[in-house]
């Protein structure tokens, strides 16, 4: 026992590629938030990539992107919808358009990891700490018709371009198993989930057109931090036991010349 | 790599070339649309779109000018796509159909033989009174939506609720399409 764990100290930490292709996430909610309407919509797109160091049973360090996307463009709809009925009781909604107002963030994080076997199976789990870019597009109009008369009104809700960055940290755990392996190169399958917080959003502003006063709602502050859900399937590449490739190269490096 | 994840590989991208491409069209047909006639019909805006009036008695804030027109269309141009594509040629379904117009609309023009107020004797242009309703662009509209109507909303209340509109339609090649409606009553 003595001499496979002594086998096991002198081997390298294995490198892995990660790339988590087919995932969702859910917004689960923020310390202080002054107006839910501006939360992203419940569900998400989710990637994720990373780049790890680890070795099964120690600690090892990781790099990763993890980027996600959402919409909540129907809430928005509805929200300004309720308000432009309260205001024309008599009038017809005529046409809404809406140019899907998206939310996305990116997060680069940095962090430690560690990997333990279970049967088959590796469970991974790490934490990270980096930053977060968030932004957003998108805008709505809608168009009333008066009851009665020819006479319609244009509504434009036009939030811009909304582009800042804000801290991120993480935590996650992953189960992986093997699917092929030709020599050192192994292929694995991973399932993910991340529980990923990042700082302030700040606002995005509303300009809204015509400007009345129960309308008047040009900007929305989400003010504290952020909670997401991520899960995420992948795929793993794993380049085991790094020493080989070493040797490998340092043997190819001083072959001998040949005559 | 093996010869086993070589031939992994290469059933990879067999399965998407002949999946990808299934469900493709290849080829598209053009149709060409002409306007022969106009119909100018009394529509009630009302409510909430405008619908052909059953009277002749129509508010003046809800009163509509409706352009009906007698389209033509006929097969322009069959055009192959994508012949390359194998999966494509094997799997294809159904084609689109491209429309387009002969000759698009130049300017239209609505009159009344009635007064309608002061400054509009009889017989002088009313367009400064009528927006076109149901699209920015007169020719997107007919042409792209398929549509046969325009709609010609009235922001205007006359002196006199006898009114008969004389519409005309100008197309790009000198050509011209006339109707003059049924009397109306514009309260």
């Amino acid at each position: 026992m003595q001499g496979v764990e002594a086998q096991n100290e002198a081997r390298w930490a294995d490198i892995e590629l990660d790339a988590g292709i087919l995932g969702f996430g859910t917004h689960l909610g923020n310390a202080s938030s002054e107006d839910a309407i501006y939360q992203p919509g419940t569900f998400g797109t989710v990637v994720n990539f990373q780049l790890s160091r680890v070795k099964t049973g120690k600690w090892g360090m990781w790099l990763g992107v993890v980027g996600s996307s959402s919409s909540n463009t129907t809430s928005l709809e509805n929200f300004w919808l309720s308000e432009i009925e309260a205001i024309h009781p008599n009038a017809f909604i005529s046409s809404t358009n809406t140019n899907a107002v998206t939310f996305s963030r990116t997060h680069y994080l940095a962090g430690v990891l560690k990997r333990k076997q279970i049967g088959s199976f590796n469970l991974n789990y790490g934490a990270g700490l980096g930053a977060a870019r968030l932004s957003g597009i998108g805008n709505i109009e809608i168009q009333t018709k008066d009851l009665g008369s020819n006479h319609r009104t244009t509504y434009t809700y036009d939030y811009g371009v909304y582009d800042a960055w804000t801290w991120s940290a993480n935590v996650y755990a992953d189960l992986d198993v093997k699917l092929y392996r030709s020599g050192e190169l192994q292929w694995m399958a991973f399932f993910r989930t991340s529980a990923i917080m990042h700082g302030q959003n700040g606002e995005m502003n509303a300009s809204v057109t015509p400007i009345l006063g129960e309308l008047r709602r040009d900007a929305f502050t989400d003010s504290g931090t952020s909670f997401h859900l991520d899960m995420n399937l992948g795929i793993r590449l794993r380049l085991v036991n790094m020493e080989k490739w070493k040797m490998f190269r340092f043997a190819h490096k001083h072959e001998p010349a040949q005559p | 790599m093996n010869q086993r994840f070589t031939l992994k590989v290469l059933l990879f991208f067999t399965i998407l070339f002949f999946g990808g491409c299934s469900g493709c069209c290849d080829e598209s047909i053009e149709i060409l649309i002409e306007a022969s006639d106009v119909h100018g019909v009394h529509l009630n805006n009302a409510g909430q779109f405008p619908v052909l009036s059953s009277s002749n008695v129509i508010p003046a804030e809800a009163y509509v000018l409706g352009a009906y027109f007698d389209l033509e269309d006929y097969l322009a141009a069959k055009r192959e796509i994508a012949p390359f594509c194998l999966g494509q040629k094997a799997f294809a379904l159904s084609c689109w159909e491209e429309y387009r117009s002969v000759h698009n609309i130049a300017r239209w023009d609505i009159s009344s033989l009635y007064d309608f107020d002061e400054a509009h004797p009889a017989g002088t242009l009313l367009n400064e009174y009528f927006v076109v309703y149901n699209s920015l662009d007169i020719n997107t509209s007919i042409w792209d939506y398929q549509s046969d109507t325009v709609q010609f909303a009235l922001f205007a209340t006359p002196d006199s609720s006898r009114q008969q509109f004389v519409l005309d339609i100008y197309f790009d090649n000198d050509s011209l399409v006339r109707d003059t409606t049924e009397v109306v009553w514009l309260n």
